[in-house]
């Protein structure tokens, strides 16, 4: 429907998000660089966030085309998925609400953690409530080779339109059925016995503080990253304080790649999209979630009507390497 | 307004334990909870005062205006001829802050500020003041006015030959009174161990300086403080190199006050804050919606 609409060129596109699986780095070429060259010679903005590998074998394909296309490096980038709508959000808005739009993003890779994974998938799940309206063609790659066949079953429940590499560009894209999975539902498993334990409120969040900021350091975290935890955490816990019954309790421990912050609190968190639109520097909430996704390797959030935990994680080293 | 400085000098920050040693610019949040302290610290910083050759004034509350005399008398000093020579000015407190019955900040600033010159006009090295405030902080609807004027007076003392001691009575003033006030003096003095978590002071040049941490039981205070110093003070950069953590409520206070500092003109130069700050400044595009600009000297690590 809206392809057709598309190859007249004239009327205004709705989300479609597509997931793409490709079979190798061949296909992965050949389809994404047929559906941005597309965009191109339409005179749509492009917007291409892939792991920096790829990046530059796009550019390669796409020859001159390329310099109309904006790039990013999903690995940096995206390292949280929560920060991802975000900057889609951003491009958006850059360039009006009237133009079609069309982007590839490839949230899923292998070598991705298993927490990691869940969050992307949430992520996928996400996109379409937050770009319902938008005229955004959204393509996502799967390595369908290399990926765990249960993450290219649930990439097909998280994305209405499905199409594979090498037969993208001859077939119409299959619509399927998307789930609307509650975004916060299910559990996290139980911090370890081991881990750091503070009961706070108002009045404690400095010692909240004090106890993440060591253990960052003794865990090798340093300047930019460590500050940057602490300031994500404090925001967390002052939710806590503020809207979550007064007080909290934070827990804080290291796996083997990264190190976890949690603060749970008896609030329920209602909005699926909460921390995942850049909040109007005028506003008077909606700061802290958001800062959180963009100061923090990964942020888990689950809520019900017993309460909400929210985890931030820090790496500690890189688990793809 | 003074002429433009050419040397940027820093405040002295200190946490003193006896009245010795101060100096010219200290603004001293002091606070003792008994009779003998009282006594000590008192006559300790009128002796500094005259082996100093700087004139000092004491205002006490009503009824208390003599205490003083009394504490020198006994240690053999004749305040009789202090007070006649013009070296002793003895005042009550309620004087000095509620000229017209009152309290009116402006006035009372140029006062001191009239005071201070006058000092150096008779031939003084500086001026010292002692002033008893406790008293009005007990007053509510001085509780929300009171920091802001101290900040102001912090100007004042930054900018003169000046030394100015505001005394606490921990018999009479709260926990909460002495963390407000602790906040926005450079220099405390006393044994008490309640202090605040964040500090708010003058620098010379139009500056303020931040220290210490910003969080939900602070930035409001801060908030408060910027917006009360904005409408009547010009304020050109604020020295974040104390700051030790800012929650986005703080970072968000200073932005309310770079906002109100700008409707009288002017950017906010908000000097080496900590790295987090920055980057969630950029991150939240305060950069872009604030006219402050962040400088970094390289001060910090």
């Amino acid at each position: 429907m809206s392809a057709v609409a598309l190859s007249h060129g004239v009327e205004s596109r709705v989300f479609r998000h597509e997931a793409l699986f490709y079979a190798d780095e061949g296909e992965f070429v050949t389809a994404v660089s047929s559906f941005v060259r597309e965009g191109v010679h339409a005179g749509e903005p492009v917007f291409v966030l892939v792991p920096a590998p790829k990046i530059e074998m796009l550019r390669w394909s796409l020859q001159g085309d390329a310099a109309n296309v904006r790039f990013e490096d999903m690995t940096e980038m995206g390292r949280n998925p929560g920060r991802v709508i975000s900057k889609w959000r951003d491009f958006a808005a850059e360039h009006g609400s009237a133009a079609n739009l069309r982007g590839v993003g490839e949230p899923v890779w292998p070598g991705r953690t298993a927490d990691e994974l869940v969050e992307c998938q949430r992520h996928e799940a996400l996109l379409n409530l937050a770009f319902a309206d938008a005229p955004l063609w959204l393509i996502c790659p799967y390595d369908a080779t290399t990926l765990d066949p249960s993450v290219i079953t649930e990439a097909t429940r998280t994305h209405p339109w499905a199409s594979e590499g090498q037969r993208r560009s001859a077939n119409a894209p299959t619509p399927l059925r998307t789930h609307t999975a509650d975004p916060f539902g299910g559990a996290l498993p139980d911090a370890p016995e081991r881990a750091a334990h503070v009961e706070f409120d108002g009045d404690t969040l400095g010692e909240v503080r004090s106890v993440a900021s060591r253990l960052a350091a003794e865990h090798g975290l340093t300047g930019d990253a460590r500050e940057g935890l602490v300031l994500a955490l404090n925001e967390v816990a002052t939710n806590s304080v503020r809207y979550g019954g007064g007080k909290g309790e934070f827990r804080a421990w290291a796996t083997d790649n990264s190190l976890v912050c949690e603060v749970r609190d008896g609030g329920v968190i209602a909005d699926p999209l909460v921390g995942r639109f850049r909040p109007d520097p005028r506003a008077d909430r909606g700061f802290g979630l958001w800062l959180a996704n963009h100061l923090c390797d990964l942020v888990q959030i689950r809520s019900g009507p017993e309460g909400s935990v929210v985890r931030l994680q820090m790496r500690l080293r890189e688990p793809w390497h | 307004m003074a002429g433009k400085a050419t040397t940027t000098t820093t405040r002295r920050t200190a946490a003193l334990r006896e009245a010795a040693d101060l100096r010219l610019g200290d603004h001293i949040c002091w606070t003792y909870s008994s009779d003998e302290e009282h006594r000590t610290v008192l006559t300790a910083f009128v002796a500094e005062a005259l082996q100093a050759g700087q004139q000092i004034a004491h205002f006490a509350p009503r009824g208390e205006e003599l205490r003083l005399v009394e504490y020198l008398r006994e240690c053999g000093v004749d305040a009789a001829a202090l007070i006649d020579e013009g070296r002793l000015v003895l005042g009550s407190a309620e004087k000095a802050y509620y000229p017209k019955g009152i309290f009116d900040p402006e006035e009372s600033l140029l006062g001191f500020r009239a005071m201070a010159e006058q000092a150096r006009v008779d031939g003084y090295t500086g001026l010292r003041v002692a002033g008893e405030n406790g008293w009005i902080l007990a007053d509510w609807l001085h509780r929300a006015t009171w920091p802001g004027y101290e900040v102001r007076v912090d100007r004042v003392i930054a900018g003169l030959p000046l030394i100015g001691m505001c005394s606490f009575d921990l018999r009479e003033c709260g926990e909460q009174i002495v963390e407000l006030m602790d906040a926005v003096h450079p220099v405390r003095l006393g044994n008490s161990s309640t202090t605040s978590a964040f500090h708010l002071h003058s620098n010379p040049d139009d500056g303020l300086v931040i220290r210490g941490q910003l969080d939900l039981a602070t930035s409001q205070t801060v908030e408060s403080l910027l917006q009360s110093l904005a409408g009547h003070e010009v304020i050109s950069r604020i020295d974040l190199s104390g700051l030790s953590f800012a929650d986005v409520q703080g970072m968000r206070a200073i932005a309310a006050g770079a906002r109100a500092i700008a409707e009288k003109g002017g950017m906010l130069r908000l000097e080496d804050p900590p790295t987090a700050f920055s980057k969630a400044w950029r991150l939240l595009r305060l950069d872009e919606a604030v006219p402050a600009e962040l400088v970094a000297s390289g001060s910090r690590g």
